[in-house]
């Protein structure tokens, strides 16, 4: 059966998370894009309607929501302000480790307390040296009694400076395993705040790891369970990444539909040369595929179903479909594409970093294609 | 001095919000215009460009589509208002100065004990108590000169809102409208206390009791309010003359 019709409490909300964009987050999306700051005030109001940390379970505090409602969530900020989007939500990334892969003490002492005030952890996995290719991770966790001790330097983390805790992936001798690491142990260092193309307000930073003393108690799964916690986590993730692109070529369209209704020349509007309205047409398109591939690899994993391929098709369709419409608004606008008094320009810088981010576009091939080899036909 | 623009900032964006309510940005010029200036059709003639706009809100996000130019509109150099501005502005400086002058004076006087004090005794100081009533006049004189020559500004100002801005009502003036007739009420009332005697004397002396005391401080309270009121004035102003 396929049903792609929304529940009542799904369409609610939609409409919550539409209300939010349009009272929080547009108003002060240019503001935070040129000053840079961290979205403080936006990541409270997030939190007093219910709309952060969504997959905390339940009997944890949290709200339990599944992979598909919080697209429906994401999709409506992202049409705001991706930059702020990716700043209020990155916790996402960070507690589904501890979800999918924690026990139950774990949980409770890392997800509990974000139930109860406006806070905020990070995932730091990648380094200067290993991105995509994750395995390769140079931190180490020292095994000393009962404690571990870790040593490294995390490269791009996304909400690095003001996490209260990090999800950390170490190697064990060559074991790769996870950590969850209170942000006030001693011997972290975090860096200066990036100046990045894009997504300004979203806070990137380097977090350097010396002689950071970690109980045994706050590993994750076992030693060498790491890799597998840190893929695991992205097929939860991955579609929420791909939702923001997609939220974000919506806004494109948007601005550009209502531009080329308005704007005139040669004594007609815009829209009414088929090389601008063909151009609106290809958008809605690409968006409501880019949609669909996010929606479907959220249903999948949500009902338990592997989408390692439809969350890596998901990302890297959505995220250029967001490069295309973005560059493609800003030609419908002309040269006020360009200026950065009109919201469309900090479209194309933000839309860039969705094929980087959990996974840079190839990688996301790389895993389409390894499905495609095991398939006995297609 | 960068502290009083940063306050006098501060203080603009506090009462932009409250008058503008939501705002954009003409693309054009970059002049800080409200919602509330497009009429009915959705429509705004910037007033420091001229640029003809249409706005469109979208998901919260302002788009001012423009339509089109207005030219020929009648140019800064034929304008009295910026002109004026200066007068007010500038006397009332010196009119706060003065008065600060005359509270000092009269604190010495009678602070410091009469019986063995030597400056109090000295010539100059005498000399300087002989002519506190003139200095009292001339402050009276400069902060007179600062709120009539505001009435004239605001006067000029209006008909340059007719004139250039053909009456439209932005937001903008509106806050400058407010502001200017705060500026000479309180002008007003400070004028009022002054005249009257009810804080300098015929000596040009405070009076050595608490009324005085108190008179004098919302005298001067009264004055920072209109170097306030100024300050945020010529701020708003400026965006007008040379957008942001
Ligand atoms: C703003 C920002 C925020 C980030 N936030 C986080 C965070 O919160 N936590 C975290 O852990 N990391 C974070 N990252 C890191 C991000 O996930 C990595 O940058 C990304 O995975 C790519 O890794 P890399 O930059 O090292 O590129 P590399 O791995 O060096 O790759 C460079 C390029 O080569 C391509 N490539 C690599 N290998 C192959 C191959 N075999 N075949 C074909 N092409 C290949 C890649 O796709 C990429 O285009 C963030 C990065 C940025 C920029
Ligand atoms: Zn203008």
């Amino acid at each position: 059966m396929i049903d792609f019709s929304l529940s009542t409490e799904q369409q609610a909300l939609v409409e919550k998370a539409r209300d939010f964009t349009k009272t929080f987050v547009s108003p002060v999306a240019a503001k935070h894009d040129r000053s840079g700051e961290f979205p403080h005030e936006v990541a409270k109001e997030f939190f007093k309607a219910g709309l952060m940390n969504p997959h905390i379970p339940k009997e944890f505090g949290g709200h339990g929501r599944t992979v598909l409602d919080h697209l429906l969530v994401m999709e409506e900020i992202s049409v705001g302000c991706t930059g702020i989007g990716t700043a209020i939500d990155a916790n996402s990334l960070s507690q589904t480790p501890v979800i999918v892969a924690g026990n139950d003490a774990q949980k409770k002492e890392f997800l509990g307390p974000m139930t109860e005030e406006c806070m905020f952890s990070a995932y730091a996995v990648t380094e200067p040296e290993a991105g995509s290719d994750v395995a390769r991770v140079k931190t180490t966790a020292t095994k000393h009694g009962d404690d571990y001790v870790i040593n490294g330097v995390k490269w791009w983390i996304t909400g690095g400076s003001v996490a209260s805790w990090y999800f950390v992936l170490a190697k064990v001798d060559t074991k790769p395993t996870g950590f969850l690491v209170p942000a006030d142990t001693s011997g972290i260092i975090r860096g200066a705040k990036e100046h990045n193309l894009g997504q300004h307000c979203s806070n990137t930073v380097r977090v350097t790891f010396e002689d950071v003393k970690v109980p045994s108690k706050y590993r994750v799964g076992e030693e060498g369970d790491g890799f597998r916690i840190a893929m695991d986590t992205f097929a939860h993730t991955r579609p929420g990444i791909a939702i923001g692109a997609t939220g974000l070529a919506r806004a494109a369209l948007n601005l550009s539909l209502e531009y080329a209704k308005r704007r005139r020349t040669f004594d007609k509007k815009l829209i009414s040369n088929q090389g601008i309205s063909f151009k609106l047409a290809e958008m809605i398109t690409k968006i409501d595929a880019a949609r669909l591939l996010a929606h479907k690899s959220a249903w999948l994993v949500d009902n338990g179903k592997d989408n390692n391929r439809e969350a890596a098709e998901a990302k890297w369709y959505a995220s250029d479909v967001a490069m295309e419409a973005a560059v493609q608004a800003a030609q419908i606008l002309g040269g006020y594409g360009f200026t950065n008094e009109m919201p469309v320009e900090k479209l194309i810088r933000d839309a860039k970093i969705y094929q980087i981010y959990e996974g840079a576009t190839e990688i996301q091939k790389m895993v389409i294609v390894a499905k495609l080899m095991r398939l006995r036909e297609v | 001095m960068s502290e009083i623009s940063r306050l006098a900032d501060k203080i603009t964006t506090a009462l932009k919000k409250r008058v503008y309510g939501k705002t954009f940005y003409c693309p054009v010029c970059h002049l800080e215009l409200a919602y509330a200036d497009a009429d009915a059709d959705g429509l705004v003639v910037c007033p420091l460009c001229g640029v003809v706009i249409e706005l469109a809100d979208v998901w919260g996000h302002p788009l001012p589509v423009v339509h089109d130019v207005e030219i020929n509109r009648v140019q800064p150099k034929a304008r009295m208002h910026p002109v004026l501005t200066h007068a007010p502005v500038g006397l009332l400086p010196f009119a706060l100065l003065g008065a600060l002058f005359l509270a000092v004076v009269s604190l010495l006087a009678h602070l410091l004990p009469s019986g063995e004090n030597a400056l109090l005794h000295s010539n100059e100081f005498q000399a300087l108590l002989q002519a506190m009533p003139a200095i009292s006049q001339i402050t009276l004189l400069l902060l007179g000169l600062s709120v009539g020559f505001s009435l004239f500004t605001g006067i000029s100002g209006y008909v340059d809102w007719l004139r250039r801005y053909g009456g439209r009502p932005y937001k903008v003036i509106q806050l400058k409208i407010y502001l200017t007739i705060a500026f000479f009420v309180v002008g007003l009332a400070a004028l009022l206390l002054h005249a009257t005697g009810m804080v300098f004397g015929a000596d040009g002396l405070v009076a050595a009791s608490l009324n005085g005391t108190l008179m004098t401080l919302v005298y001067l309270g009264l004055l920072s309010v209109q170097m306030g009121v100024i300050a945020v004035l010529g701020h708003v102003g400026g965006y007008l003359v040379f957008g942001r």
